[in-house]
């Protein structure tokens, strides 16, 4: 028996029953349809989001901090020594208590310290591409007679989502060029508001001064409720001669000399003990204005990484080696070392190996591929989860199959009788009926293919701009990914399960005896 | 059976076939033995539940017998497998029954290839070939009618085009004029005996149409439950 009579006589069959065709091959559908979309979705959305992160490398990055490690290694062990009788949870919990109490009074110890030979040491590392120290820092800009507070950053050439917002100018060419990029803001306050007076700004130059050590005249303007950046240099100055009198007029205080020792330590300052011994001088540099940034807008490109998402409001971007020297002219932060770095990671399959190296020498570590791995688990499951009510829904489709061809086998069960008397084989009558499953489901899991591909244009508007609406996240591709594996593989494996469901109805048809078939008429 | 032998077509010997049934189990066919020569006309007759129809069904390889042995063409029918038995169907023998048997969905020149489809031939030659058997019939004009639009006479035509497209040795007809009046059940004796006649075809003729059989046929056998007499 040849294929084409094979298809012939099945389609014939098929065309013969033309609403019970219809139906069942409508509920094939629909099976087809949610388990299409449903995966469709799922790797649609996984391959956004991970597109998302990929696109700026951030799923090779591990940022650094400066790690706290153990920190009852740093405390002197009388110090939190809980002595007396009590259960062992008891002294615990109250352990815990001292242990916080020490590190409000004494400050954080900074176990290992972000110092620039270990950033050196890590650069070395394999798998390692490039470290970048980000420097954050808060100073005083000046422009003309103007001066403002202002976070400063450190930006590398490389830096793109920063540079994406450039209004005018231009981006530094060199790490330790003796530029700065300025925000539009900072502009503003400086009196610069329209367009040619911001382009008027390039090239200007401008001073740059930080205090090493706590700035104490500053600091006392907050016992009044005054905000430290509203203070002229005229307050400052003397502000500064009060502080440095402060010690004379305390004699003149009434306090017995142990109120007085107190009143010493406090005005001694805050926990942070080097801050406390250094001088008070300033650091300053003359930096050209390169490049103007505006502020961050909804629907900006988004770096996943969180030492970017301190830069959004920064006022001055140094380059990443001007920032370096300025920083570390700072005794105490040479010292310290810096907050934050960002490693990049050869590739993401090694970003693993490089936390944990990270974490073992002390440092904390945060990395995207702990959260990209969790969140491709989420849509995994998400997207079983739906496959899987797909799943049943083509089951139950199958299921209509079956029904619908045993009805047919019975109905057909003469002409099975005249097609065998006039020379069928068992194996011909299998044949015609599973093939009239297979049709079944290839035009079923065609329509639902079609109409799929058709729903997701929609579907996917509308999921955009829930997300949008919801998360600020911007996509670029569509949620739905139609993969050729996906595109050939469900519509194959929604035919294989209603061909697999005509087997039984096939087997009765091939079983019928001929003689008994013609009498049934 | 060897090839000398090739006068005889049909040979059956203490042919015996029982059906299994809820009471007793019945015998349809009790040691029934009988040969047929090439070319031979013979009629079977005998009132209904005989065993004409059992017969019918084993020479047509519908049914195999109980007991005994049976050979059709050469072929010993009880050792053909069913594959084989199906090859046998679509090309050694054709059959005709009282009710045509005809697939209701289909036209008659569907259903006359249909023999034809089973055994793989090409569409075209299939088409010619029951158009030419379709045209001995005298049904030229009503190849793309289906059976619900034809006469009785003319669908027995359909099913006799069907049972000798393949070119059969034998023909075995199950009461193939019961369900017709006598004029055209004449006209259908003549067109089965015409294209017997021409194509060499042996025929196997079961009827209760005694007047018939004694004028047409070159032998009568008579059955009674379940063996020739």
């Amino acid at each position: 028996m040849r294929a084409a009579d094979v298809l012939r006589l099945a389609f014939a069959a098929l065309y013969q029953q033309k609403v019970r065709t219809s139906l069942t091959t409508l509920g094939v559908a629909v099976g087809t349809l949610v388990l299409f979309l449903s995966l469709s979705i799922g790797i649609g959305v996984r391959e956004a989001v991970l597109y998302q992160i990929r696109r700026h490398d951030d799923l090779r990055k591990v940022e650094i901090r400066s790690g706290s490690g153990k920190v009852e290694e740093h405390i002197p062990p009388g110090e939190v020594e809980v002595k007396g009788e009590m259960s062992d949870a008891k002294r615990k919990r109250l352990h815990d208590r001292l242990v916080n109490r020490w590190i409000n009074k004494n400050g954080y110890p900074a176990t290992t310290p972000l110092a620039v030979e270990r950033l050196q040491e890590i650069r070395e590392w394999p798998h390692v591409e490039s470290v970048t120290p980000l420097y954050i820092n808060f100073g005083r800009a000046t422009l003309g007679e103007k001066g403002e507070d202002v976070q400063t950053v450190s930006a590398t050439v490389a830096e793109k989502l920063l540079r994406g917002r450039l209004v005018a100018g231009a981006w530094f060419a060199a790490e330790d060029e003796r530029s700065v990029v300025v925000s539009e803001y900072l502009l503003y306050l400086w009196g610069m508001a329209s367009d040619e007076e911001v382009r008027g700004a390039l090239g200007r130059k401008m001073r740059l001064e930080y205090h090493t050590g706590a700035n104490k005249p500053l600091m006392l303007m907050s016992l009044f409720g005054l905000d430290a950046s509203m203070a002229d240099p005229e307050q400052e100055r003397v502000l500064q001669k009060v502080v440095q009198r402060l010690p004379e007029v305390m004699k003149k205080l009434d306090l017995t000399p142990k109120e007085m020792e107190a009143l010493r330590r406090t005005l001694q300052g805050p926990t942070l003990p080097k801050m406390r011994q250094q001088p008070d001088h300033l650091i300053s540099a003359e930096l050209m204005i390169a490049g103007v940034l505006r502020g961050p807008e909804k629907g900006d490109p988004q770096g996943g990484s969180m030492v970017e998402r301190f830069r959004p409001d920064a006022d001055l971007i140094l380059p990443v080696g001007t920032a370096q020297s300025l920083f570390l002219q700072n005794p105490y932060h040479a010292e310290r070392g810096v907050e934050a770095a960002t490693v990049l990671v050869d590739d993401e399959a090694h970003v693993k190996e490089v936390a944990n190296r990270v974490e073992a020498i002390g440092l904390g570590q945060y990395s995207l591929v702990e959260f990209a791995e969790r969140l491709q688990t989420n849509v995994m499951l998400l997207t079983l989860a739906m496959s899987f009510i797909a799943f049943v829904a083509l089951l139950v489709a199958a299921l209509g199959i079956t029904n619908t061809l045993v009805m047919s086998v019975l109905e057909r069960t003469h002409e099975i009788g005249v097609m065998k008397a006039v020379g069928a084989r068992d194996r011909h009558v299998l044949l015609l009926f599973l093939v009239e499953g297979m049709l079944v489901g290839l035009l079923g899991s065609g329509l639902g293919l079609l109409c799929g591909w058709l729903a997701s244009f929609p579907g996917d508007a509308v999921a955009r701009s829930l997300m949008e609406r919801q998360s600020d996240v911007h996509v670029d591709q569509s949620l739905f990914a139609f993969p050729l594996w996906l595109t050939l593989g469900v519509p194959l494996f929604a035919t294989l399960v209603t061909t697999l469901a005509a087997l039984y109805p096939a087997r009765r048809a091939a079983k019928v005896n001929p003689i008994e078939a013609l009498r049934h008429e | 059976m060897s090839r000398a032998d090739s006068d005889v077509i049909v040979r059956a010997a203490d042919l015996s076939r029982t059906f299994a049934a809820a009471s007793a189990p019945v015998h349809a066919l009790r040691g029934v033995s009988l040969e047929v020569r090439r070319g031979e006309k013979v009629a079977l007759l005998g009132r209904s539940g005989s065993g004409k129809s059992s017969l019918l069904n084993i020479l047509g390889g519908l049914d195999r017998p109980t007991s005994g042995s049976v050979h059709v063409a050469g072929l010993d029918l009880t050792r053909l497998t069913a594959v084989q038995l199906a090859h046998y169907r679509s090309t050694i023998v054709g059959m005709i029954f009282q009710s045509f048997h005809l697939i209701a969905a289909r036209t008659a020149l569907q259903n006359v290839e249909l023999p034809m489809v089973f055994n793989g031939r090409k569409p075209r030659d299939r088409r010619d070939a029951a158009r030419q058997a379709l045209e001995a019939v005298g049904l030229s004009e009503r190849m793309r009618h289906r059976p619900g639009e034809l006469s009785g006479g003319e669908r027995q035509r359909v099913a006799i085009a069907r049972a000798l497209v393949n070119h059969p040795e034998i023909l075995l007809a199950d009461e193939p004029t019961g369900n017709l009046d006598t004029a055209t059940a004449a006209e259908i004796f003549d067109i089965l005996e015409e294209n017997c006649r021409r194509g060499g075809v042996t025929l196997l003729l079961v009827t209760h149409d005694e007047e018939l059989a004694r004028r047409r046929v070159d032998r009568v056998l008579r059955m009674q439950d379940g063996r020739l007499s």
